[in-house]
């Protein structure tokens, strides 16, 4: 089985893993978690795991006149101490290695990114997953492993039957050579909310990785 | 455990796989094969012949947040067989059994997917 490991730039994202892996938090899924917010004193890199009450107060605010991308993505890393905030760098701008999915060896179909309304991957009904429509979602993402994003990159609308192609659309990642440990690829993510967005929401979206193996 | 394919080779060769789904020892077989008996989730084999082309493949996934976040988990198990510039694709899913089938343009998934015999 080729297995995934997931890591996020915390320091410089313009630098690879496999250059720099202490600028990394590899993500252990178990006790690791994403949060998508605006930040705020509470809510900041090198900070502890905020409250609910710490995380409502830092949610981002739907702007009345125009499109309002969510500014931070932290990763909260069990391992770190008691357990530290550790903010994404380059989450949303023109970075190319800010995600990074490692596969340790081949895969039979392309690796993508999915959104879902939760683990059962049926549904992509959220407000932010579009709604219901998945060309309308507001998660937003970029494969980066080629090239930058460009600068204002406007990215593949994530939800449901809309994945993103984490090879670049280059298909299914072949045998290691005796040189790799891991095929590398990087993604850029983002949360853009419309303007005037008329339903607020709290919605804890499932980000999946598919593929297959044999 | 039954193996999780038995494939027949053009040369006639039998190649059994393995009974490990997490290593069905597909992505190493060489040869083009003739006819081949996929084992289902319901443990019984399926199989599929008159194809000029297979492929095999576990689909898995892996949440990053969500009650199942950090496990890799198998979902369905994907059968292909290639005739001229059809593709028919049988789709198990794993937990229910049940099967769904889809028919391709060659073109349109020959570089989808790797491990075509």
């Amino acid at each position: 089985m080729t297995n995934l490991y997931i890591a996020v730039n915390k320091v410089d994202s313009l630098l690879t893993y496999r250059d720099n892996p202490a600028d990394y938090v590899e993500i252990d899924l178990i006790n690791d978690y994403l949060i998508w917010s605006n930040g705020s004193i509470a809510v900041a890199d090198g900070q502890d795991e905020p409250t609910e009450l710490e995380l409502t107060i830092a949610a981002p605010h739907i702007d009345p006149d125009d499109p309002m991308t969510v500014e931070k993505c932290f990763i909260f890393d069990d391992s770190e101490g008691p357990g530290t905030l550790r903010e994404i760098n380059g989450m949303g701008i023109n970075r190319r290695y800010v995600f990074c999915f490692m596969f340790d060896g081949a895969t039979a179909s392309e690796p993508q990114l999915e959104a879902w309304d939760n683990s059962s991957h049926n549904t992509a009904n959220f407000h932010v997953l579009g709604n219901g429509t998945p060309a309308n979602s507001m998660i937003k993402g970029v494969a980066t492993t080629l090239a930058l994003p460009g600068e204002g990159w406007s990215g593949i609308p994530i939800a449901d039957t809309n994945v993103l192609l984490l090879n670049d659309g280059a298909g299914a990642l072949p045998v290691l050579d005796s040189t790799e440990s891991a095929h590398d690829r990087y993604c850029n993510l983002k949360i853009v909310i419309p303007a005037d967005y008329p339903t607020p929401a709290v919605e804890p979206f499932v980000l999946t990785v598919r593929y297959l193996y044999n | 455990m039954k193996p999780l394919f038995i494939a027949k080779t053009l040369e006639g060769k039998e190649i059994i796989g393995n009974t490990d789904i997490s290593n069905p020892g597909w992505q190493y077989i060489m040869d083009d094969i003739k006819e081949v008996s996929f084992l289902l989730p319901n443990n019984e084999y399926f199989e599929m012949k008159d194809y000029d082309k297979y492929l095999y493949g576990i689909e898995v996934v892996m949440d990053l947040n969500g009650i199942n976040k950090g496990n890799l988990r198998i979902e369905k198990i994907h059968y292909f067989g290639k005739k001229g510039n059809i593709v028919d694709e049988f789709i198990a899913d794993i937990n229910t059994n049940k099967i769904n089938k889809l028919v391709h343009n060659w073109e349109d998934i020959k570089n989808k997917y790797r491990g075509w015999k």
